[in-house]
């Protein structure tokens, strides 16, 4: 019994190894381009369940209607970002990804599209203290997204005493605000536009801009993908010359 | 908008649901079959399946989802799995290690002479198994089990981080459009699930008393 049990487990542990790359290589198709995002207003977000944004529609001009290929969005964790591209799990990260040097040495950016900056976010009573980037040494805590361009500001400053919270979403950081589990959060103008003030479930935050240096916004290609990155940027030189990039910015981002 | 909600989760919790049956019931065969391979003489598959079971216990799940999903393409360029699949293929694996030391301590513990009354009577080996030491071991397991299946209800969260999308990342999207109640609000379809689960485990243990002397 125990003999014919043993050899049944081998088999089947045979079978299995040997056919799951047989069975499931057949997924996925190479001729589609995979947008991965994460939601995040105004860029990517659903409204009344179909995906729109800023992104979402930029991606879709540039890709489908100008370079005519088939493509597909697929949400990811941001801090997987680096991994679903390389693991060719995505083929594109379209989502108001920060340019940074340090992205640049493991993946390809396009040229930029459009600017943006980091803004400080807290309760609108409190706003008044905090009016330079050195005020942040006075706040307890500073939530902000880990891995974001916040983060990479945020680790180049002095601020020993103050407890850094760095959560896996933007909206995470803004929970904390909300929450009062972290004093301020720092984030992106665009995020912090459409998501705090008046009629919103963040009504009792405001944001401020405490001086942060203007950052710049690229797509994220596979270092491999040198052609296609040429032709999106040929795309964006377009864009910018025939006002498309200026309409689509005084869509989503100007209320 | 509760209603909206309401929706919302349900759906993510129908993905919840079909990980935790597709895992429970793969793994409740598989884990049997690891077992026997753990206790079988010959001393290879009993070291490769020690070592199995020590990877799979020493790591975190998560981990081990992002492994199994992410791996592939990394190293090879191969894209093995969907995500969903993915998932099912590593909480099967973790499970399924876990289920596998639960049912050989239950085995090992039928004494010697059970073994010994079943060849007296003249009984084959499969015989004294599933007639004489399984239906024993079944009666065993059942508490040590139950406080695993009672993980994997809520380990099934954990699908979230290659996106699945299950109930907890459901909602999460509400709170990223700026809703906080709806992740608090998660739990109670959690509680209700195990609270199903605890009255059907306490059914069962009435059921499979009738061993008592």
């Amino acid at each position: 019994m125990k003999k014919f049990l043993s050899v049944a487990l081998c088999a089947l542990l045979c079978i299995g190894a040997a056919a799951l790359p047989v069975g499931f290589s057949a997924c996925g198709n190479d001729n589609v381009l995979v947008i991965g995002y994460t939601q995040y207003a105004p860029m990517n977000y659903f409204e009344n369940g179909i995906l729109t944004g800023h992104d979402t529609e930029l991606a879709t001009k540039v890709l489908h209607d100008e370079l005519g290929y088939d493509i597909e969005f697929q949400e990811i964790k941001w801090e997987a970002k680096i991994i679903e591209l390389n693991s060719g799990r995505i083929d594109l990260i379209w989502n108001g990804m920060t340019i940074t040097d340090a992205l640049k040495e493991s993946i390809l950016i396009t040229d930029p599209y459009m600017v943006n900056k980091q803004v400080l976010v807290t309760r609108a009573e409190d706003a008044g203290n905090y009016t330079a980037i050195a005020d942040l040494a006075k706040a307890d805590s500073i939530a902000y997204e880990s891995g974001s361009a916040a983060d990479t500001l945020i680790s180049e400053l002095d601020l020993t005493g103050v407890k850094l919270n760095s959560m896996d979403a933007q909206s995470n950081a803004l929970l904390e605000v909300k929450a009062g589990t972290s004093d301020v959060a720092v984030i992106d103008v665009t995020m912090a536009m459409s998501m705090t003030g008046e009629g919103t479930d963040y009504a009792n935050l405001a944001y401020k801009d405490i001086g942060f240096a203007e950052e710049q916004y690229g797509v994220g290609l596979r270092k491999s993908d040198t052609e296609l990155c040429k032709k999106i940027n040929e795309v964006f030189a377009e864009f910018e010359e025939n006002g498309t990039m200026d309409a689509l910015y005084q869509k989503y981002m100007v209320k | 908008m509760f209603w909206q909600v309401t929706l919302s989760l349900l759906e993510g919790f129908g993905t919840t649901c079909l990980i935790f049956i597709v895992t429970l019931a793969a793994s409740l065969v598989l884990g049997l079959l690891i077992a026997f391979g753990t206790m079988s003489r010959y001393k290879w598959l009993r070291a490769i399946l020690k070592t199995l079971i020590w990877i799979i216990r020493g790591t975190p799940l998560m981990l081990q989802v992002m492994v199994i999903f992410y791996v592939p393409g990394l190293l090879f360029h191969v894209n093995l799995f969907t995500r969903l699949t993915a998932v099912f293929v590593a909480f099967i694996i973790n499970y399924s290690c876990y289920f596998s030391e639960i049912y050989r301590g239950g085995i090992q513990s039928i004494s010697r002479g059970q073994y010994e009354a079943g060849q007296v009577l003249g009984m084959t080996r499969a015989q004294i198994f599933f007639r004489v030491v399984l239906v024993q071991v079944i009666k065993r397991i059942i508490p040590p089990m139950s406080n695993e299946v009672m993980t994997l209800v809520k380990d099934t969260s954990l699908a979230r981080v290659i996106l699945v999308e299950e109930i907890i990342k459901n909602a999460e999207d509400f709170v990223m459009r700026g809703l906080v109640w709806p992740l608090f609000y998660s739990a109670v379809f959690y509680l209700v699930f195990v609270g199903i689960l605890t009255l059907a485990f306490r059914f069962v243990e009435k059921r499979l008393a009738y061993f008592k002397v």
